[in-house]
């Protein structure tokens, strides 16, 4: 005279599935803090890299999406969404380069350096999406717009190298 | 029904035999016309026979000594599924009950003689239907009725 | 010749609905930093896909039993519950990626910011599934979605060095990354093709449309040519980015970076068509996710479900779809990025893979259910295999992503 007890069958299987389950719970939650706290030299200079190979890619894309437009190949809105996205990715990787925190001066100093070439590359991006919002349609694109593109690819990619040739001198020692 | 350990074997009986874990619980039960009602959560037995009325069990019941023969008296579902997952034992007042003489067939789908919203058991889905879906426009609109 | 027209369709639209916003992101991401040495797993997807999508029709026209009534049956309130929690997770956060996907893409043809356009997608999508018939909702979806062939007309039209373009097809890990990240995009890659809600929405949408054994070769054919084709798809989005966007050093993290080398391939037009196609995919996604939270939900708990019902008929199921829409856009609305939901959807979507593909297998071989119809023994070997793969890729995501930071 009482509900039928829950069945026994596949108690391992129903074991093993409530394991997993929980694992990838509890898995979703570590995965959700932010990769923050980085304390090793290394590793801070490892973010940076990672930062600059962030801005570098949205200067890249501010310049496609220019001569794009220019070239008449790419719609008005659908550039000034590509540029200021690229915008964020760029202010997003002066941010995270600023903030960063590093164990001591010499990492501090190629922190910096690198600091100024994420700030130099927003510069371009802003104003390729100023161009894009003053200029005709299909209008050939300014050369110092894409002069100021290509320095600011340039200073980005010394300050990677730099960068990494700390780093390697780090992993070194 | 294996539900209940006899003391002697068990005399073959005539018909189909099903196995109440493998047959009936947690299949769908749909009502006359193939409309969901709900899960077969759970089964209420009972002792067969005359002067076992069907019915809720109550407390003055005797108690089963493994010679009375067990019939399921109806299918349980609803809140009863929380005992399943998490054990314990409900107060039986608490049960939604389908008498099990109004089921029809049991296949992939447990089919009863009833229409499912005669049934106490989905008064969730009247109350939904009554309080929310049905008060957005075009909650009544049928499908096949085109814009 | 009717006939013929249906089969026709049917293939076109399961071609146009293969793809959603996580297999956009992920090919492209993957194609932008990997080139084209991940494209064997979209291969090995595709063919996952077909089989287990294959056999959850079949379950469902011959049974007339849906994927998790199933699994509910098969392993009781309790694992099944686990099961259903894990499996609304996964959907919910893949509705999320998708509303975002259909906010981002109307940004690309407006340039009014995504965070507006979310809960006007929202909307939109929950009109549909409140009024809109199941056979049109999803035609007119999975045919708007073929536009996305301008990505494989793209790269065509980007006229690459075939030899070598075939050369990186040889799955090889980059020397500017590491093992770990190739192999953590690998499941991402996987997980977007095979994700598990196309499987309740596979099962259940046969029994919206009143399968019978008599359809499954018509299912079987639209699965078998379909998805491969909208496989090829997944892969000349790769191989987009991997023409365009790698060499010029562009790590994809916009869906706009998206529309950069069709611009350069074809012009404005063919962006427009992109546009229309990517809005198409994301917005047809979003309907089965969105369908897909209903179904699951319901048939645990016995709840009556279905679009062929009068929303009144299925008030329960509709509600649980209204809430997982209003979860959506208030995800959306905490300023997260969708693309980045994304990312994360398709790797979860890896791990909650076992859980459903299993006891569809288990039930595809019962006699009980399916008559003389069970799994034939190639099919269960190909399964089997699958299996196996699905369950390495599940245990080792969640390592995977932190190892590797989420791919960082």
């Amino acid at each position: 005279m009482r509900p039928v007890p829950s069945r026994p069958r596949s108690a391992t299987a129903r074991r093993a599935l409530t394991a997993a389950t929980a694992c990838a719970a509890l898995a979703a939650l570590t995965a959700c803090g932010p990769a923050a706290g980085r304390a090793e030299s290394t590793d801070a200079l490892l973010s940076v890299t990672d930062q600059l190979d962030a801005a570098g890619s949205a200067v890249a894309t501010a310049r496609l999406a220019v001569e794009a437009r220019a070239d008449g190949h790419l719609p008005a809105v659908t550039a000034d969404a590509a540029i200021s996205d690229a915008v964020e990715t760029a202010s997003g990787a002066v941010h995270a380069i600023g903030t960063l925190v590093v164990p001591d001066s010499a990492t501090d100093q190629v922190r910096r350096a690198a600091l100024d070439a994420s700030e130099i590359a927003v510069g371009p991006v802003a104003s390729a999406r100023t161009w894009l919002g003053t200029s005709a349609a299909d209008a050939a694109a300014p050369p110092d717009l894409l002069d100021a593109l290509d320095d600011a690819s340039t200073a980005v990619e010394r300050a990677h190298a730099a960068v990494q040739q700390a780093a390697s001198e780090r992993a070194a020692r | 029904m294996t539900g209940a350990a006899p003391l002697l074997p068990e005399p073959r009986q005539p018909g189909r035999v099903l196995d109440a874990r493998l047959h009936l619980l947690d299949r769908q039960v749909l009502d006359v016309d193939s409309v969901p009602v709900g899960t077969l959560d759970d089964l209420e037995l009972g002792p067969s026979g005359p002067g076992a009325a069907a019915g809720s069990p109550r407390a003055d019941d005797p108690p089963l000594d493994g010679t009375t023969t067990v019939v399921v008296t109806a299918l349980l579902s609803g809140p009863v599924l929380g005992t399943r997952v998490f054990g314990g034992r409900p107060p039986a007042s608490r049960w939604h009950r389908v008498l099990w003489r109004h089921v029809t067939d049991v296949g992939t789908a447990v089919r009863l003689a009833n229409r499912g919203d005669d049934l106490d058991l989905t008064w969730t889905e009247r109350w939904v239907r009554d309080h929310v879906v049905g008060r957005l426009p075009g909650g009544r609109h049928d499908p096949d009725a085109g814009p | 010749m009717k006939r013929l027209l249906a089969v026709a369709l049917g293939i076109l639209t399961a071609i146009g609905g293969f793809l959603d916003a996580g297999d956009l992101v992920t090919n492209a991401v993957v194609g932008s930093r990997f080139g084209m040495s991940l494209a064997w797993v979209v291969g090995a997807g595709v063919i996952g896909i077909c089989v287990f999508a294959h056999m959850s029709g079949k379950v469902a026209a011959v049974s007339g039993r849906a994927t998790f009534e199933i699994i509910r049956e098969r392993l009781g309130p309790r694992a099944a519950g686990l099961n259903l929690a894990a499996s609304l997770a996964v959907t919910v956060l893949t509705l999320v990626a998708e509303v975002g996907g259909i906010a981002l893409a109307l940004q690309l043809a407006s340039s009014v910011d995504h965070r507006l356009w979310v809960p006007v997608a929202a909307l939109a999508v929950w009109l549909v599934l409140w009024r809109v018939k199941f056979e049109i909702m999803e035609n007119v979806t999975g045919l708007l979605g073929l536009a996305l062939v301008g990505f494989a007309v793209a790269v065509f039209l980007l006229g690459p060095d075939w030899g070598e373009l075939a050369a990186q097809l040889a799955p090889q890990v980059p020397v500017e990354e590491d093992a770990g990240t190739y192999w953590y995009y690998a499941i991402a890659l996987f997980g977007a093709a095979m994700t598990p809600y196309e499987v309740f929405f596979f099962s259940s949408g046969g029994v919206e449309e009143g399968w019978t054994a008599k359809d499954l070769a018509t299912s079987r054919l639209n699965v078998l040519v379909g998805f491969p084709l909208g496989g090829l798809l997944s892969v000349s989005i790769a191989a987009c980015a991997a023409l365009v966007l790698m060499p010029a050093g562009i790590q994809v993290d916009a869906m706009s970076q998206l529309t950069l080398p069709v611009a350069q391939a074809g012009g404005t037009l063919l962006v427009a068509v992109i546009i229309v196609g990517i809005v198409a995919a994301t917005f047809g996604a979003a309907l089965e996710t969105a369908l897909s939270t209903g179904y699951s939900l319901s048939q645990y708990l016995g709840w009556s479900w279905g679009k062929f019902r009068r929303p009144a008929q299925a008030a329960r199921f509709h509600l649980a779809m209204i809430l997982a829409l209003v979860v959506a856009v208030a995800v959306l609305a905490t300023n997260v990025d969708p693309i980045a939901v994304t990312e994360y959807s398709v790797v979860f979507s890896a791990v909650a893979l076992p859980l459903t593909y299993l006891p569809i297998l288990v039930v595809a071989n019962d006699p009980e259910y399916m008559g003389d119809q069970v799994n034939g023994r190639a099919m269960n070997a190909v399964a089997t295999v699958y299996l196996v793969i699905i369950v390495v890729a599940a245990v080792a995501a969640i390592p995977l992503m932190i190892a590797t930071e989420a791919g960082g």
